[in-house]
C-alpha cells in the first residue's frame, strides 16, 4: 500500500482546472482593492493626498494606516501600511478599493504622497555598526542567537590544521505559482476570509487583532492553495488585512490580488548569510574546534527572523560530533524587502557553508570527502553542538547507503572539453518548531463518523501540495479498519477545524498524522465502549479491522457500520478529538545550550556535473537524494516532497537571485528571475528510507524541508573536485564559474 | 479598447497600417503582449497578420526558399525544406524559448522586434538572407543584416509591413552550425548565440560566413574573422584565432561593459567551438538536441 501510494483527493480537480483557488472567488458586490507602493528604501511620509484618486470614476474609497481599523504594526515589525516611515521600497502606502480592478488601478496612479527620502542602509554589516541609524528601536540587531559548548581555545590549540572561510548564499523567494489574494466577506458581525495560507489561525489571530475584532468573529476558509514553501503566511496577513479593512469600511465583499511584480517587490524573502568559518582538526581528520559567525539579512522588519536564525545557529556545524563549538549568527535590519520563513528556514544557507567546508578540509588534510565526514559523524547518543543527546540517528546508514548508490570514484567518460565529476553532502535537520518557538507545538484533529460510516476529520493542517491531507485520512482509515475512500478531509474552515498549529517545520504528517491517530484510539474507545456494553465482550480487547470489529481471539462481532448504527441506538456520539502535544524542548538563550528539537532527520545526497569551461555554464548530470523518514506512509507521496525540494534547491544553487539595487527589487518577473525548467531538473533521484523509526508513535520524519539543503553543498563540492575551484557564493551562475576558472592557478580563493 | 483587424491579403494589412495611426502587427504576441504588461500601453489597433496566406508559407522559389513573416518557429523546426535546404535555420529555431513559445511565436516577430539577443537573426546573417517588406511605395527586399540597426530599431518605414525571408539555399559543400549560451536549458534569452556556414573545397575553407548574436546592438559579420578563415585549412588554432577577431569587433563596437568580463573572453573559445562544431557537422545534434523537446 505504501509502496503505490494513494490518489490524492485534490489532484483531479487540479489536473482539470476545477480547482477553486482564491482568486476564482467572486461576491456580488465585491470591490478590488489595490496597493499604492512606495518607491523609496527609507523614507519618511510627508502626506498622503487621497482626493484625486477618490475622484477617479468606480473608486469606493481610499484608505490610509489612520483606517487601519485594529493595530497597524507591532514593534519592529512589518507595518499593514506605513504610517510615517517607509523602510523598504514597495512598503504598501495606501489602499484603493473600486468596483473593477482596472479602475482601481487607475485611481492608485492618482495618489500623490511626498516623502522626505532618508539616507539607507543595505550592507547588514555595516547595519551593525555602532555609528549605524538605527531603523527599529536603538539597534538594528534582529535577533542574535549563540551556541556554546567546550573551549574555544582548547580546541584549536589541540588542532594540527585550522582553515578559516567565508561563505555567502543569497536572497530568493517562494515562488509560488499562486500570487498572494485575499477575498474578505463582511458577515456575522465580523469577517469570512477566504485565502491561500499554510497557518489558518494565525491568519485568523492576526486578523482579529489588526481588524479590531475579537477571534471568535474572524473566520478563515481556505481555497485550494496553489503552493506555499514558507510563504503565504505574513504577506497573507498583509493582503487580507488590506482587503479586510475595505471590506469593514464599505460593508462590502473585497478582493486584493497581488500582481507577480507586488510579489517580487514587497512579498517577504529568504535570508541571505554572510557566514565565516573557522574549522580545526587533527591530521587524522577529527574535527577538534569549530567557531562559526555570521550575518543575516533581515530585511526592513523582524517577522520570523527570530526562529530562522535560531534554527541556522543550531545547525551550523552540520551533522558531526564536536568538542568545541562557538556559533554566533546575527540578523541585521537594512532597509532591504524583509526575510521570513521560505521552505528549509535557515537549513540551506548554513548547510551550504558547513558542507562545502568539509570538503575543504578534507582536501586540505588528504582525505576522502566520505571518509572526513564519518570520522566526525553523529552516532546514536552522541552530543550535539548543543549538548543535546541524540538518538535514533541513521548518519551513518545514510552515508551507507550513499556510497552504494552513488559511489565517489572517477566517472567513466567526461565528454572532450568538459569538466566531470561527483560531490556529497549530509545533513541533520530539526523537527517541527523547536525550543525557541513562541508558538505551542500543539496539533488539534476532530474526528466525527457518520451515520453511514463514512467519516470527516477536522484539521487546520493545509494542503499545499504535499499531500498531508491524504496520509491523514490514510492513518486514520488503517486504525478504524475502513477503506481510504470512507474518509474525507473537510475543508478548511475555522469556523470548524481545531487548531493544528502551523504547516511548517516540516511538521504537517508527524503533527496532523499523530493528531488523528490520538483521535481515532478516542473514537475506538468511545465505539467499542458502546458496543461492550451490549455484547460484554472486554472493550479494551476489540480489534477494528477489515471494515469489522474482532473479538481478540479472531472471531467477529458485527461490522463497522452495525456498530455506528449501534452508538447512534443508544445515544453514543461517534466522534472524538485529539491533541498531539508536541514532546519538549528547551533552551538556554545565555548558555547556548539545550535540546532544540524533539527529534532530528538524517540524509544524505550526491550530485555528478559536467562544466562547460567555455560558457561556465553546470550540467547536473546526476542528483540523488535520500532522507531517513522513519516510516514511509506513501512513498510516491514523499519521493514528491523530496523531488520538489531538489528541484528548488537546484535553483538556487545554479540560478535564482533577487538582485536588489539600492533597494529596488531588480527583476519582477520570471523573465528575469530565473527558476529551473523541467529541461534543467531531469536527473533528479528521491529516495526515502526507512532507516530507524521516528520516536513518536507514528514513527514518521517530516520531509518537506530537508531536501532544500543539501543540493547546493553536493553540487558545489562536486564543482571543486572536477575543476579545482572552490566557489563559495551562491548562486554558480556562469559569471562566477567561469570567473572562478579563468583565476584558477593564481589562487584557489574564489 | 484597442481595435482588433483581421486581414487576409497583404494589400489589406498595409492599407490598414497606413490608415491607422499607432497601430501594432500581431502575429504570435510573445513579445508584443510581455511589453503591452510592462508598458502598460494601448496601441490604437492590433493589426493580426496570421490569416495572410503567403505570410504562412514556406516555399522554394528558384533557387531561395521563401519563409513568410507569421510561420513559427515550431513549424520552422519541423519542416523538411527547412532541414534540406537551411538546416542552420532550423537549429537556431529550435533554440528558442520553450515548446509553447515556439508554437505561436514567428520568425517575423522575431526579426521585426530586433532584440540583439534574437536567435533567428544570426542564422539567417550567415545564410545571407533577405527581409521583404512591402509598403505603401512598393515591395522592396533588404538584407536581414542590414534591417536590424539597434535595440529594438529596424529601418522598415511606418507603413511598412514584414512580408517574409528569403533564405537562398546552401551549397552541398557548405558546413554550418548554431550555438547558444543561456542560463538554464530552455527559456533562456541567449547571453552569446552565433552561427556560421563555411564552404569547403578540398579540406580548405572557400568562404567564411559568421555572425556572433547578443553581443552587440546590431547583427554583423564577423568580417576580419572570415577573411581570416578564408583559404586555411580548419584548426583549433586557427579558429582561436577567428574567435580572437570577433572579440576584437565586438569590443570596437561596444566598448566595455558591464557584461565585457564575462562576454568578451567567452566568445573567444564559443567561435572557437562554433567553427569546430561546424566542421564535425554530420553529428550536428548539438543545440538543437539541448534546446528542443
Amino acid at each position: 500500500m505504501a509502496e503505490e501510494g494513494f490518489v490524492r483527493a485534490d489532484v483531479y480537480e487540479k489536473l482539470t482546472g476545477h480547482a477553486q483557488y482564491a482568486d476564482d472567488i467572486y461576491f456580488p458586490h465585491m470591490l478590488y482593492a489595490v496597493t499604492v507602493h512606495a518607491p523609496h528604501a527609507h523614507a519618511r511620509i510627508l502626506s498622503i493626498d487621497v482626493e484625486q484618486a477618490k475622484r477617479m470614476p468606480g473608486v469606493a474609497g481610499v484608505y490610509t494606516a489612520a483606517d487601519i481599523p485594529g493595530e497597524n504594526q507591532q514593534p519592529a515589525d512589518k507595518p499593514m501600511l506605513a504610517d510615517q516611515v517607509i523602510c523598504s521600497a514597495g512598503d504598501g502606502v495606501a489602499v484603493v478599493a473600486a468596483e473593477t480592478l482596472e479602475q482601481a488601478r487607475a485611481a492608485a496612479k492618482k495618489v500623490r504622497v511626498e516623502y522626505q527620502v532618508l539616507p539607507a542602509i543595505f550592507d547588514p554589516d555595516l547595519a551593525l555598526q555602532p555609528d549605524s541609524v538605527p531603523l527599529h528601536g536603538d539597534s538594528n540587531l534582529a535577533c542574535e542567537h549563540i551556541v556554546s559548548k567546550g573551549d574555544m581555545e582548547k580546541g584549536f590549540a589541540q588542532a594540527d590544521v585550522i582553515l578559516e572561510r567565508e561563505y555567502q548564499t543569497q536572497r530568493i523567494q517562494h515562488a509560488a505559482i499562486e500570487a498572494d489574494v485575499a477575498v474578505v466577506v463582511p458577515e456575522h458581525g465580523g469577517i469570512t476570509v477566504y485565502v491561500p495560507c499554510k497557518f489558518p489561525y494565525n491568519i485568523k489571530n492576526n486578523l482579529a487583532r489588526t481588524c479590531g475584532l475579537p477571534q471568535s468573529r474572524v473566520r478563515v476558509i481556505q481555497p485550494a492553495i496553489g503552493g506555499s514553501f514558507g510563504g503565504k503566511d505574513i504577506d497573507i496577513i498583509v493582503v487580507a488585512t488590506r482587503a479586510a479593512m475595505v471590506a469593514l469600511a464599505t460593508n462590502r465583499p473585497c478582493k486584493m490580488t497581488w500582481t507577480r511584480e507586488e510579489c517580487m517587490m514587497e512579498g517577504t524573502k529568504r535570508h541571505p548569510f554572510r557566514l565565516r568559518y573557522k574549522i580545526g582538526a587533527k591530521r587524522d581528520g577529527k574535527i577538534t574546534a569549530m567557531q562559526i559567525l555570521g550575518t543575516a539579512d533581515a530585511g526592513a522588519y523582524r517577522s520570523r527572523s527570530l526562529a530562522t536564525i535560531w534554527r541556522a545557529a543550531v545547525e551550523a556545524t552540520g551533522p558531526y560530533e564536536i568538542e568545541n563549538v562557538h556559533t554566533h549568527i546575527r540578523a541585521a535590519f537594512t532597509n532591504h524587502v524583509y526575510s521570513d520563513a521560505v521552505r528549509g528556514f535557515g537549513s540551506p544557507q548554513v548547510d551550504f557553508a558547513s558542507e562545502s567546508l568539509m570538503d575543504e578540509l578534507a582536501q586540505v588534510l588528504g582525505m576522502d570527502p566520505l571518509a572526513i565526514r564519518r570520522k566526525n559523524m553523529l552516532r546514536e547518543g552522541s552530543i550535539a553542538a548543543t549538548g543535546q543527546k541524540l538518538t535514533q540517528v541513521s548518519l551513518p546508514e545514510c552515508l551507507d547507503r550513499l556510497e552504494r548508490e552513488f559511489p565517489l570514484g572517477e566517472p567513466e567518460i567526461t565528454p572532450e572539453g568538459k569538466y566531470r565529476a561527483r560531490g556529497i553532502a549530509c545533513l541533520h535537520r530539526g523537527e517541527s518548531y523547536g525550543a525557541a518557538s513562541r508558538d505551542p507545538d500543539v496539533a488539534g484533529t476532530d474526528i466525527t463518523v457518520r451515520p453511514d460510516g463514512s467519516v470527516n476529520i477536522y484539521t487546520s493542517i493545509s494542503e499545499v501540495g504535499q499531500g498531508t491531507h491524504a496520509v491523514m485520512a490514510h492513518i486514520c482509515a488503517q486504525l478504524l479498519g475502513i477503506p481510504d475512500e470512507r474518509v474525507t478531509i473537510s475543508p478548511v474552515d475555522t469556523a470548524y477545524v481545531p487548531d493544528s498549529g502551523a504547516t511548517a517545520g516540516s511538521r504537517g504528517t508527524i503533527s496532523g498524522g499523530n493528531a488523528v491517530r490520538l483521535a481515532v484510539l478516542r473514537l475506538r474507545e468511545r465505539i467499542a465502549g458502546a458496543v461492550s456494553a451490549q455484547t460484554g465482550d472486554p472493550a479494551e480487547e476489540i480489534i477494528f479491522a477489515d471494515g469489522c470489529l474482532y473479538r481478540k481471539d479472531g472471531t467477529k462481532l458485527m461490522t463497522f457500520d452495525e456498530a455506528i448504527a449501534l452508538c447512534h441506538a443508544h445515544g453514543v456520539r461517534t466522534d472524538a478529538c485529539g491533541q498531539w502535544v508536541a514532546p519538549q524542548t528547551s533552551w538556554d538563550f545565555a548558555k547556548g545550550q539545550g535540546n532544540t528539537y524533539y527529534a532530528f532527520s538524517y540524509g544524505a545526497a550526491g550530485a555528478e556535473v559536467e562544466i562547460d569551461p567555455v560558457s561556465g555554464q553546470i550540467d547536473v548530470t546526476r542528483l540523488i537524494c535520500l532522507h531517513d523518514i522513519g516510516k514511509i506512509y506513501n512513498y510516491p507521496e514523499a519521493c514528491g516532497q523530496i523531488t520538489g525540494g531538489i528541484a528548488m534547491a537546484l535553483g538556487y544553487t545554479l540560478m535564482e537571485e533577487v538582485e536588489m539595487k539600492d533597494g529596488q527589487v531588480k527583476s519582477r518577473n520570471f523573465d528575469t528571475y530565473l527558476l529551473p525548467t523541467a529541461m534543467d531538473a531531469q536527473q533528479i533521484q528521491a529516495l526515502p528510507l526507512a532507516v530507524k523509526e521516528a520516536e513518536n508513535p507514528l514513527g514518521v520524519h517530516g520531509v518537506g524541508e530537508a531536501s532544500t539543503a543539501l543540493v547546493a553543498p553536493a553540487v558545489a563540492n562536486a564543482v571543486a573536485r572536477a575543476t579545482g575551484i572552490r566557489m563559495r557564493s551562491l548562486p554558480l551562475n556562469l559569471e562566477k564559474v567561469r570567473a572562478a576558472l579563468a583565476r584558477k592557478g593564481e589562487n584557489t580563493d574564489a | 479598447m484597442p481595435e482588433y483587424y483581421c486581414p487576409d491579403t497583404v494589400k489589406d494589412a498595409v492599407s490598414l497600417l497606413g490608415r491607422i495611426g499607432n497601430s501594432k502587427i500581431l502575429a504570435g504576441g510573445t513579445d508584443l503582449m510581455v511589453h503591452r504588461r510592462e508598458s502598460g500601453e494601448e496601441p490604437a489597433a492590433y493589426l493580426d497578420i496570421t490569416h495572410i496566406p503567403r505570410l504562412r508559407t514556406i516555399a522554394m522559389e528558384q533557387d531561395k526558399l521563401w519563409i513568410g513573416a507569421a510561420v513559427t518557429f515550431a513549424e520552422i523546426e519541423r519542416s523538411e525544406p527547412i532541414q534540406t535546404c537551411c538546416a542552420l535555420l532550423g537549429q537556431a529555431a529550435a533554440s528558442v524559448g520553450s515548446p509553447q513559445i515556439r508554437s505561436c511565436g514567428t520568425i517575423g516577430g522575431n526579426i521585426a522586434n530586433a532584440s540583439p539577443a534574437a536567435d533567428s537573426v544570426p542564422a539567417l546573417t550567415a545564410l545571407c538572407a533577405t527581409a521583404e517588406l512591402e509598403g505603401p511605395d512598393g515591395v522592396r527586399c533588404v538584407p536581414v543584416e542590414d534591417l536590424i540597426i539597434g535595440m529594438g530599431k529596424t529601418i522598415m518605414k511606418p507603413g511598412e509591413l514584414l512580408t517574409g525571408v528569403y533564405v537562398p539555399v546552401l551549397q552541398p559543400d557548405a558546413r554550418t552550425a548554431f550555438d547558444k549560451i543561456g542560463r538554464r536549458k530552455a527559456l533562456a534569452i541567449a547571453r552569446i548565440n552565433g552561427a556560421c556556414v563555411l564552404r569547403m573545397r578540398e579540406g580548405i575553407i572557400q568562404e567564411a560566413r559568421l555572425c556572433i548574436g547578443a553581443v552587440m546592438n546590431q547583427p554583423r559579420r564577423c568580417t576580419a574573422a572570415e577573411t581570416l578563415l578564408q583559404g586555411c585549412r580548419p584548426d583549433d588554432e586557427l579558429f582561436r584565432q577567428a574567435g580572437e577577431k570577433a572579440r576584437q569587433m565586438i569590443l570596437q563596437y561596444t566598448g566595455m561593459r558591464s557584461s565585457s568580463a564575462y562576454k568578451l573572453p567567452v566568445v573567444v573559445d564559443f567561435t572557437q567551438n562554433l567553427l569546430k562544431k561546424a566542421c564535425s557537422e554530420g553529428d550536428d545534434q548539438g543545440a538543437a538536441a539541448l534546446y528542443s523537446e
